[in-house]
């Protein structure tokens, strides 16, 4: 197999760096800047801490980059992690959406094995070709896709294989 | 998950924002306030003394201002004379009919109000989960028809009504009183184990009168979504394959008839806090309800206002534990609906 290489597209990371620069601003400036009673500066200061967990995980993704070879998938950066093909234990595809008719979400690729568990949001460029061979990869060294997975596998056009025992999930 | 939550904490600042501009514009709207009142009697009783705390208070909570300034200063976004000093900050204002801070008018209630809704929430979930599985699962069964009864019987009935007729029959047949949320001689007492003994006694008489009609509503719900379930061909198959009963209806189709059951936990919030409002006036429960309503009655607007704020934080948070628990129960995503690139 051909080593590749992905990275999260920079549009889509200054999208969430804007999203935790109003998460901060909002809930992180009236716990800095005005004296507030107790309970609303843990309640405002926690809020501004999750944003800003947010914001340090959204860098983090900007300077990664995720490798796939022959024997691994890593991910390349400041923390990087990786797991082996044959290490993988249970790959996952779940959807997200904060609409009430759940239209407007993403996916999130989710691989655990060999103590590490690596997520993939769908913003990342070519998210699709990257999700079909981690899949199909993590499938046939054994690892376990939910059909929940594979219903949203195929909405993103991706025709996996089918495992023995799929049915029992 | 972690970007989701995210999301959703995003689409609360705006929401609660919102929902603070109508809460102010609903308030605001009669004619008057209650200051306004309370001078017109004060000037008819000749009392210059009052007059002149009426106009201190006046002066120190903006209500001689423009709205929108009214509007900043109740938030806590706009300096009044005491600086930024409104919601944001922890001040919930000043109840003028009871001449305290409405922080101190609310005390214990606020906790109150909040162990009585989420036990109903509980005691509905409780409740209404079993029956709701036994009723799809023996359709048209004596019990089934037993069940389905009392749930339009419990649709049906007001809560207030309800209420009433347990306090007449509790009265009438054990001569005991139901009303109250604990023992008269914990009234206004700290908490204590004996004093949170005597609430969770109290309890279960309002818990059953406000969550009958949320009850009924869940179980006719969670019925009609696992009958749609068991009909579907992967259950026909899985019998077929001779898969136990038990494994069969709660591994696959309980699961995916549980969606609008937890979806439901955002619709119940605000029709319980609605509901409880009324039984509690009619049950005498030390919740917010009553002061609300006298609040609303006498237009004291930063006590209404405040209380009013509070319950939709309670709604929206209950919204987003609904959210958060669906996208953990069922992430797929709905075929026909848009993945965002």
């Amino acid at each position: 197999m051909t080593p590749r290489t992905w990275r999260y597209p920079g549009r889509a990371m200054f999208r969430d760096y804007g999203r935790a620069v109003i998460g901060l601003t909002t809930f992180g400036a009236p716990a800095l800047f005005v004296e507030l009673s107790s309970v609303m500066f843990s309640l405002l200061g926690g809020l501004a801490a999750l944003f800003a967990a947010y914001g340090i995980r959204t860098a983090m993704r900007h300077l990664s980059r995720i490798e796939v070879d022959e024997a691994t998938i890593r991910i390349a950066g400041t923390f990087h992690r990786s797991v082996t093909w044959d290490a993988i234990r249970d790959v996952r595809i779940r959807y997200y959406s904060t609409w009430r008719d759940r239209s407007a979400g993403w996916m999130q690729l989710v691989i655990k094995g060999g103590g590490t568990t690596i997520r993939v949001d769908q913003t990342l460029d070519g998210f699709p070709a990257f999700a079909d061979i981690v899949c199909r990869r993590a499938l046939a060294h054994g690892a376990r896709l939910d059909g929940v997975s594979r219903h949203n596998a195929e909405a993103i056009g991706l025709n996996l294989p089918t495992e023995p025992g799929d049915e029992e999930t | 998950m972690f970007t989701y939550i995210i999301h959703r904490l995003l689409i609360m600042i705006p929401t609660l924002i919102a929902i603070s501009v109508i809460t102010f514009v609903i308030i605001q709207l009669p004619e008057g306030d209650y200051l306004s009142n309370l001078v017109q009697e004060l000037q008819a009783q000749g009392e210059a003394a009052a007059l002149e705390k009426v106009e201190f208070l006046r002066q120190q909570y903006g209500l001689d201002q423009p709205e929108i300034i009214q509007y900043g200063m109740w938030m806590g976004f706009w300096p009044g004379p005491a600086g930024f000093n409104g919601l944001l900050q922890g001040n919930w204002g000043w109840a003028f009919e009871q001449d305290m801070p409405v922080s101190d008018v609310v005390g214990d209630r606020v906790l109150l109000s909040c162990i009585l809704n989420f036990t109903t929430i509980f005691f509905i979930y409780l409740v209404s989960f079993p029956i709701g599985v036994y009723s799809a699962t023996r359709q048209y069964s004596i019990g089934d028809y037993g069940f389905t009864f009392l749930g339009y019987l419990g649709l049906a009935t007001p809560n207030f009504l309800l209420a009433l007729i347990m306090m007449y029959f509790a009265n009438l047949w054990f001569g005991v009183s139901i009303g109250g949320l604990m023992d008269p001689e914990y009234l206004g007492q700290d908490w204590s184990w004996g004093k949170l003994g005597s609430v969770l006694a109290h309890l279960v008489a309002p818990v059953i009168v406000i969550g009958t009609s949320g009850t009924a509503g869940m179980i006719r719900r969670l019925r009609a979504n696992l009958l749609d379930e068991l009909q579907r061909q992967y259950v026909v198959t899985a019998r077929a394959k001779g898969v136990p009963r038990g494994k069969l209806i709660m591994k696959y189709p309980v699961r995916m008839a549980l969606n609008p059951f937890i979806a439901d936990i955002g619709n119940l919030l605000p029709s319980i806090v609605s509901g409880s409002a009324i039984v509690a006036v009619v049950m005498q429960l030390p919740t917010l309800g009553p002061i609300l309503l006298q609040a609303l009655q006498s237009q004291d607007q930063y006590l209404a206002g405040s209380i009013l704020m509070f319950l939709a934080g309670l709604t929206v948070i209950g919204m987003l534990i609904s959210d958060l628990l669906l996208a953990a129960l069922d992430p797929r995503i709905r075929l026909g609906g848009g993945v965002a690139k």
